[in-house]
């Protein structure tokens, strides 16, 4: 039993090992292949961008703790809309990754008023990506400037008592 | 119904489920990578690996599950995975995580509910450690059948 067992664990460090080396492979052959070190999406974004005449940036809790409430400044919930009417950001707008084509529309002309100076845009957390999508389909529409906070609703709720009441 | 019947019924479901789930992590890896670093196990900068190495893995761990040398190593691939996607979606519920599952990319019914992820995994569990039973029997039975 115990040589089967160990038989066992041989071939499945060699299958792991097989499906390291093939997905390597597979990366590789992407047109956009990921990077091997993990960059949060909305980190690679601000890297992309860094060049640009309007780079998108990651701005911090204080930093956006500073700018909620600007009238110039708006906010963009970038969640699923459950999420948004849970709660979100005070003044945030909804404008979640997956329905962009159908609400676009319907804040385009807030987020193009003359006088804007920035769009900060957030998800659930550091790691999600849906914030980072948001920015670039934003970028696309010449919308603009962009930052992202990357701490996001998680850090948000976290650190803001009343959170919870922001619905 | 006999053992042979639930066996292939074991077989089905988790090959189904490894396939399905690793086709459409290796569709995604952006998305997966992200939903691993949700897990906050390894460090982060690893997560990009572990994205393109599990959907392969779990491709293999499927589709070996009918490919007779390899039924029994990948039942016991299947037993090793399953645990530790329990393992990981306890600890998180347990460290109150804001988890994203992942499991089937962005149309896993489970990717914002934990613990439906949790009865997925036990059930996929006991059907990998009944599968991987069922091969060490046969294995035996082959190994101790009189030679002709």
């Amino acid at each position: 039993m115990k040589s089967a067992l160990t038989r066992d664990a041989i071939g499945f460090v060699l299958m792991a090992l097989v499906a390291l080396l093939l997905g390597i492979g597979i990366n590789a052959l992407r047109p956009d292949p990921l990077p091997l070190k993990y960059v949060s999406a909305a980190g690679q974004l601000a890297a992309a961008t860094a060049a640009d005449s309007e780079p998108t940036q990651l701005i911090s809790y204080d930093e956006t703790r500073a700018l909620v409430g600007r009238p110039d400044v708006i906010i963009l919930d970038a969640r699923p809309a459950l999420f948004y009417q849970a709660g979100h950001l005070p003044d945030a707008l909804s404008l979640p990754k997956e329905t962009f084509d159908l609400d676009f529309p319907k804040v385009r002309s807030r987020l193009r008023a003359s006088g804007i100076a920035g769009i900060v845009i957030y998800c659930s957390g550091g790691d999600c990506i849906d914030s980072a999508a948001v920015a670039k389909r934003l970028a696309a529409e010449k919308v603009g400037p962009l930052a992202i906070y990357e701490g996001g609703w998680e850090e948000w709720s976290s650190l803001e008592p009343s959170a919870g009441e922001t619905k | 119904m006999n053992r042979r019947v639930w066996l292939l019924i074991a077989q089905l479901i988790l090959a189904a489920t490894f396939i399905l789930a690793g086709a459409l992590k290796l569709r995604d890896p952006q998305s997966f990578a992200a939903s691993v670093a949700t897990f906050r196990v390894l460090p982060k900068v690893w997560s990009n690996v572990v994205a393109l190495w599990l959907p392969p893995l779990e491709i293999f761990c499927g589709t070996f599950l009918f490919i007779k040398p390899w039924q029994r190593t990948a039942a016991f691939t299947a037993v090793i995975l399953n645990a530790v996607f329990l393992a990981l979606l306890v600890q998180g519920l347990i460290r109150g995580l804001d988890l994203e599952c992942g499991c089937f990319g962005k149309w896993d019914p489970a990717a914002n509910h934990p613990s439906l992820g949790i009865f997925r995994d036990i059930l996929l569990l006991a059907a990998a450690t009944f599968s991987y039973q069922a091969f060490v029997r046969r294995s035996r039975q082959l190994r101790s059948a009189p030679k002709v």
